[in-house]
């Protein structure tokens, strides 16, 4: 009854090429912000599996559970490898000692990092303050303290760091 | 069913490389794991060609979340390493942090010393020697690689 499995593929990833598109010739100079581009990749992730949900409640087959289970990865696949280029090209801090080092201005670790650390204070200051815009972390008169959803994603993060065995970090 | 496969296939992933980062942990994590994944995914391909037939929707769904999944998690234990915000939320966890203590326990040099120290390991920056006395730090033919494709980035996403 009504669209087939194949084409209700096809139709999802015409859509997904549709929204690189629209990025590529009209939204690349517009979306700035880190806010506007992730809706901008929320939107059709929201579309799209609210589609594939009715699509699959109309007639339950494992064919059609297979196209939507494609095409929701493949809109995963596209959204994250998306936005993880797009922040690290924004604010990738290796980047920032990489041309520091091919510039010349950087000569050894300790004795001239003082333009780095300059980056890396400026880049704590502005993540904590993001942090706290998220509702993860709480101001207190003398410091900072983890919210709820902080702990939460702090216990998340420590299991993260735990299971590849994680043991230099930042 | 091919939503089985394509799970069991990324925790035996995930499990596997949790395995090898303990007997070898001096290894590149991020390349461990797409060895890893990669010969997961050619098993995983076998067993649905076997079960379902060649490019069939269930074939190419299982692989496509198995590859989903891979990426998210190599997304998330990447996040976990180096970024800044998730290390101060895991730092808070075990107590609250004034603000001496977070300029102490994050001090910028410190940062870029372990960045540093992480770009040295990875090959994209080396020690230059001028006369057999090291004098300071150069740019490697893959760091140069890599900041041409950061670049070409910024431009294409209008970071510039």
């Amino acid at each position: 009854m009504g669209i087939s499995e194949t084409n209700f593929l096809s139709v999802g990833l015409l859509v997904l090429a549709i929204h690189f598109f629209l990025y590529l010739v009209a939204l690349r100079r517009r979306l700035r912000s880190e806010a506007a581009i992730f809706l901008y990749h929320l939107l059709p992730t929201v579309t799209l599996c609210v589609c594939s949900v009715i699509f699959v409640l109309i007639s339950m087959t494992e064919e059609r559970i297979a196209s939507v289970i494609t095409l929701i990865s493949m809109n995963g696949i596209y959204s994250l490898t998306f936005l993880e280029l797009w922040s690290l090209s924004q604010i990738s801090y290796s980047r920032e000692v990489l041309v520091k080092v091919k510039s010349g201005h950087l000569l050894s670790i300790s004795s001239h990092a003082d333009d780095l650390a300059e980056v890396g204070n400026k880049k704590r200051m502005e993540r904590l303050h993001s942090l706290c815009e998220m509702g993860l972390l709480l101001r207190t008169t003398d410091g900072y303290g983890l919210s709820t959803r902080g702990k939460f994603i702090a216990r998340a993060l420590q299991f993260l760091n735990w299971l590849p065995n994680l043991k230099s970090r930042g | 069913m091919f939503l089985f496969d394509a799970l069991g296939g990324f925790i035996g992933a995930v499990f596997l490389h949790a395995i090898v980062m303990r007997v070898y942990p001096a290894k590149n994590r991020v390349a461990a794991f797409l060895a890893i994944g990669s010969v997961i995914g050619l098993v995983l391909a076998i067993i649905l060609f076997k079960r379902d037939g060649w490019i069939t929707l269930q074939m190419i769904g299982g692989l496509a979340l198995f590859a989903l999944l891979c990426e998210l998690y190599l997304f998330l234990f990447t996040l976990a390493l180096a970024s800044i915000s998730a290390n101060l939320l895991v730092v808070l966890l075990s107590d609250k942090l004034d603000y001496k203590r977070i300029e102490n326990l994050y001090d910028s040099k410190g940062m870029v010393e372990k960045r540093f120290i992480r770009l040295i390991s990875t090959g994209l920056i080396e020690q230059k020697a001028i006369e057999s006395k090291t004098v300071g730090y150069q740019v490697t033919g893959s760091g140069d690689r890599v900041l041409k494709f950061l670049n070409m980035l910024r431009q294409f996403f209008g970071h510039e």
